[in-house]
């Protein structure tokens, strides 16, 4: 028996939107239930520890306002990768995913030393409403963008082999939906929890 | 061609050559293993289907010790601890490993087939949330034998109600780790769940076949679709309840610790924010089942299609708004109980329509009596009761009586069991024949129908007069002057009346799959595409995708109306049937199949194996993630063609 | 012709039972817990209440259940006869009726709905405070002391209220949590750690009643049950001078007790 790929991209769908398209809008949609979760549970409990530390005496907020501002400029370089591979130039995109994937690892870097720094002052998960929440939300957040810069580097090792061409500019695109994403939910969540007090 | 029978191979030269032939086996459809590589969803819908009837029976033994215990008082058949373990497995086993995959496995069958598709969108996904299923339903079973000696009766099994409320969930009032099981092993249903929404949606929004617009869609597609966006949404609710229950047991984290200003409360909103959405999820797929079943028995079309279409949408909207009705006794204040308590009046109204609906199906028709139409009146019947004593519920000041009493027991038994259940049955005695080639026993299914029906009645109205006699649920044992002995007495009675029908069941399908009538493609003279195909299907479902014109395509293609309304067949030479027989393996012609894969099974094992890291050993952890993940890398590097 | 009468007396069961239990005189109809059977103001409204929505409800089964049989006799295939019947799709008069009727019978319930919320929200002025604590696997009652007089404690499991006094109920959980249910005299409350809830109850007669926790809170939950004595007021007074005379010692009854 002749066996083939059910190409998901090829054939015509009634949406006119590529299948893995429009599984990847749907799973952004069941995350923003996840993330609003956690966000809720946050606020929620904003005021109610019953001891320190409080946010107040912990948040450095131009510290992370510049981790904030460095995964913005990450969607910028991931738009970058898209523009790139959409008119064909593979090489140049994958500098731009490099560059997002660094921009990516380099936030993380700026949330562990701000968790750290935390931590040295007294926060744990345990010791009152804040720390649990603030660790949970920001810990899936950075989960999630872990997970993000995973892809963008398989993306690159694909590519380096050959396996990412023009046509393929989908994956790419579907890998700067699920960026852009989680950059909106930090946003959100540097608004809320650092911002709004 | 593959070669039909295994031959002796030249000697290996790469593993990706030994990948690729036994990739080749399994796309023969031949043997065990191409059951385990399958990716086909016929298949995974027979593999959900059998799973979740074999736990069906697990569930249903697990009844029948609660009633045995029950069925006198001050009984010690099982002791709290046990009695404990039994209630929370038989819950959430009928739940998510019951109803849920049975669910499961009608879409899987039918939705390919009644939207002129081959498949679903992303068949290897299909397979991985399959063997999530099947894994995170052994995992909580695996917790039975680690409270000690099982033999004994030492049981390890989660003990906290199939609803798990902090605090008593917490480590402090639950240190053994049958809640942890638990906990994972509905955050791994929950990922399978999650992803056949995502599959199942982006199949019917995208794969129909040219000409069938949603409006000419089936109305058990239209179901599926609203079932798993409520699945989408709903999932990440309580996976993020789960996980905080989790910190809170593992790592002391204080989401629901009250000393350190945490709320056992959130766990309730939490938890019914994705509960009450989730018994729509169990309940509207059965309504499918019935608005499929009706039309073809009564031999005249679904009545008021558009409202029946709407009323489902209508239902999985509002199903978002009423979850605190599951809390009015919590202290929420007048507020909250008369906001909730409005919405949850109101959502009685589409519901209702559904039946009015159905009952016009009927009226004027010419009803075929055959089991399946049996079991979808069944549903009817027994859906009305349950839904009037929903209404009743809905009156808050008289629920401060009802909530937590057998009279809720009865309500969600009548719904779920006298709905769900009788209504998933309406569709396998319906869709039977299409998949095995074979009717099956009408004289035995009329016998199931009229036990299970006598039975589930003998043993669930009872019920509602416990909870009006002040009988709480979840208590192991009463007192023999409370006046309850009699009516326990006769719920164990009609218990063991449904195991009875169950029985019947199993020894009509065995019976059926070697002696039953032939069925041939329409035995049921039907409406829908899945009966314009052979029995069973081949692999590829369509030789030809079908043009679809109308809704009821296949009906119209069969009979044309005269202008009273009154159908005519059409002449036999003008039928144009959709399906060429092709030979075996469906020949050529250049129709693209899905490769079968073993890497949604290996992907599937990680999160078990994890599971089971952090419940007795950390270090497991990352060795379950490593099989994760080579199996999600091998998945998506896996070569798309032959 | 037997099986749908078989089937007429089947959707009838549900029906017949319902009528049955409101003439809940019989022996199998009647417990110490018994909804129906009020013994206090509260349990009496929500007794009424609930038969306000339950004769419409049982009306609209019986046309429901009624219409279904009605049409599986009327419409059934006749033997031999394969004639196709008109194939009505729908009718659009019916089913903007069949949405509105429905609507405006359930929204009649909204009003007497929203009120007895808001009554039974509304602990009367005059109402005397009860500090309920319900623990793993028993209940402590408490009567806070008059003009700075120490609480007077309740023996365990045991309430006293006098007849026609409205009752404060402040409720409280030291672990889990628990759900305050005397049947015959109101409905339930639960008690949640780290939280305190109200509700109110007023006895109308004299006796003895039973309650029982209606929250699954563990091992001993089927044994959590109380008693509750209505007394007249001259001696409810006794017992609570009683009580208060010989406090000490009912502090140790709170430790777990097992199965009673």
């Amino acid at each position: 028996m002749a066996v083939h790929e059910l190409s998901a991209g090829h054939a015509e769908t009634n949406t006119g939107l590529d299948n893995r398209k429009l599984l990847m809008w749907l799973f952004l949609a069941s995350d923003c239930l996840f993330f609003g979760s956690l966000i809720s549970a946050y606020l929620l409990y904003r005021d109610r520890s019953l001891v320190g530390p409080y946010p107040s005496d912990l948040y450095d907020i131009p510290f992370t306002s510049v981790s904030s501002f460095v995964l913005l400029m990450s969607s910028l370089s991931m738009v970058l990768a898209l523009a790139a591979i959409q008119r064909g130039d593979v090489r140049t995109m994958r500098i731009w995913l490099l560059t997002t994937s660094l921009l990516g690892v380099l936030f993380l870097s700026g949330q562990a030393f701000e968790f750290t720094e935390f931590y040295r002052e007294g926060l744990t998960l345990h010791t009152n409403m804040f720390g649990t929440t603030f660790f949970v939300l920001t810990g899936f957040h950075g989960a999630h963008v872990s997970v993000g810069v995973l892809i963008l580097m398989s993306l690159v090792a694909a590519s380096l082999k050959g396996n990412v061409q023009q046509e393929d500019s989908i994956k790419v695109e579907l890998a700067g939906l699920y960026w852009h994403f989680v950059d909106i939910v930090w946003i959100v969540i540097f608004t809320l929890v650092y911002l709004v007090s | 061609m593959a070669t039909a029978s295994p031959t002796v191979r030249p000697k290996r030269v790469s593993m990706a050559d030994a990948l690729r032939d036994m990739r080749e086996d399994a796309g023969t459809y031949r043997g065990f293993w191409s059951w385990i590589a399958t990716v086909d969803h016929k298949r995974i819908g027979v593999l959900y289907g059998v799973t979740a009837f074999l736990f069906f029976l697990l569930g249903g033994v697990e009844a029948l010790l609660i009633r045995v215990q029950l069925a006198k008082p001050d009984a010690s058949v099982l002791d709290p601890d046990q009695f404990n373990r039994v209630f929370t497995m038989h819950g959430t086993t009928m739940v998510f490993l019951v109803v849920m995959p049975l669910s499961a496995s009608f879409f899987n069958l039918l939705v390919p087939l009644m939207i002129g598709a081959r498949d679903v969108a992303f068949p290897r996904l299909n397979a991985f949330s399959y063997w999530l299923f099947l894994f995170g339903g052994l995992l909580l079973n695996l917790s039975w034998f680690t409270g000690g000696n099982f033999f004994k009766g030492e049981f390890g099994a989660p003990d906290g109600g199939w609803f798990g409320y902090a605090p008593l969930t917490l480590n402090r009032f639950s240190p053994d780790n049958g809640i942890d099981y638990w906990a994972f092993s509905l955050q791994i249903l929950g990922i399978a769940s999650l992803a056949g929404g995502f599959n199942f949606a982006v199949t019917i929004l995208n794969m129909r076949a040219p000409g069938m617009t949603l409006f000419r869609m089936p109305v058990f597609v239209w179901m599926t679709l609203v079932t798993s966006f409520l699945l989408i949404f709903a999932i990440p609710v309580i996976s993020i309840a789960l996980f905080e229950l989790t910190f809170d047991r593992l790592f002391d984290a204080n989401f629901f610790n009250a000393a350190k200003g945490g709320t056992p409360l959130l766990w309730q909103h939490m938890f019914w924010l994705f509960g009450h959405p989730e018994v729509y999820i169990l309940i509207l797929p059965a309504m499918g089942i019935v608005s499929e079943v009706l039309p073809t028995f009564a031999r005249k079309p679904l009545f008021g299609y558009p409202f029946v279409v709407f009323s489902g949408i209508a239902i999985g909207f509002m199903s978002w708004g009423v979850w605190a009705h599951h809390m009015y006794t919590t202290g929420l204040g007048s507020v909250a109980n008369s906001a909730f308590g409005i919405s949850t009046i109101l959502i009685a109204v589409p519901t209702g329509v559904k039946i009015f609906n159905w009952m016009a199906t009927l009226y004027g028709g010419s009803i075929d009596f055959k089991t399946p139409v049996y079991f979808a009146i069944g549903f009817i019947a027994m859906f009305t009761v349950g839904g009037l004593t929903g209404v009743t519920h809905s009156i808050v000041p008289t629920d401060y009586q009802q909530q937590d009493t057998y009279y809720i027991v009865a309500h969600f038994h009548q719904v779920l069991f006298g709905g769900a259940i009788f209504g998933l049955f309406a569709g396998v005695y319906y869709w039977f024949p299409k998949f095995t080639n074979r009717l099956l026993n009408e004289p035995l299914g009329k016998l199931h129908f009229w036990l299970m029906l006598i039975g589930f009645n003998v043993t669930f109205q009872p019920m509602m007069i416990l909870g009006l006699l002040g009988m709480p649920r979840r208590i192991q044992t009463y007192p023999s002057d409370y006046g309850w002995g009699f009516w326990n007495a006769m719920a164990t009675a009609g218990a063991f009346t449904i195991a009875a029908s169950i029985l019947v069941f199993i020894i009509n399908v065995i019976w059926s799959l070697r002696k039953g009538e032939v069925a041939g493609e329409d035995p049921w003279d039907a409406r829908t595409l899945e009966w314009s195909i052979p029995s069973p299907p081949p692999p590829y479902n369509f030789a030809e995708i079908p043009q679809v014109h109308a809704l009821d395509d296949f009906w119209h293609r069969k009979y044309a109306e005269d202008p009273s309304g009154r159908p005519v067949p059409v002449p036999a030479g003008a039928a144009v049937h959709a399906e060429a027989h092709a030979d075996e393996h469906g020949g050529g012609h250049g129709i693209h199949l899905p490769s079968p894969s073993y890497f949604p099974l290996i992907a599937a094992l990680g999160p078990p194996i994890i599971a089971l890291g952090f419940i007795y050993n950390v270090g497991i952890v990352p060795v379950g993630a490593l099989i994760t993940i080579v199996g999600l890398y091998g998945w998506a590097l896996e070569p798309a063609t032959e | 012709m037997a099986r749908q009468r078989l089937l007429r007396l089947l959707r009838a069961l549900p029906l017949l039972l319902l009528i049955a239990v409101t003439f809940s005189g019989c022996r199998f109809f009647d417990s110490p817990q018994n909804v129906f059977a009020p013994a206090g103001e509260v349990s009496r409204d929500q007794k009424n209440l609930f038969f306000q929505t339950m004769w419409p409800a049982l009306a609209i089964l019986i046309l429901v259940e009624g219409g279904l049989l009605f049409i599986c006799l009327r419409f059934a295939k006749r033997k031999g006869d394969s004639t196709l019947p008109r194939q009505v799709h729908g009718n659009n008069a019916l089913e903007i009726g069949w949405t509105i009727a429905p609507m405006l019978l359930l929204a009649a319930f909204v009003p007497p709905t929203v009120v007895g919320i808001i009554d039974l929200g509304r602990v009367p002025k005059d109402a005397m405070v009860v500090k309920v604590t319900g623990v793993q696997w028993a209940w402590q009652f408490s009567y806070p002391g008059q003009n700075g007089a120490p609480d007077v404690l309740a023996p365990i499991n045991e309430l006293h209220v006098p007849i026609g006094t409205a009752m404060n109920m402040r409720l409280h959980s030291n672990d889990v949590i628990h759900s305050f249910w005397v049947p015959k005299l109101a409905g339930k409350t639960d008690v949640i750690p780290g939280r305190e809830n109200h509700m109110w109850l007023r006895a109308t007669e004299i006796g003895e009643f039973s309650g029982q926790c209606a929250e699954f809170c563990g091992l001993g939950h089927a044994q959590m049950r109380f008693r509750v004595i209505v007394e007249s007021q001259a001696d409810f007074q006794a017992w609570l001078q009683q009580q208060a005379a010989i406090q000490d010692g009912h502090e140790a009854d709170l430790a777990y007790r097992g199965s009673e």
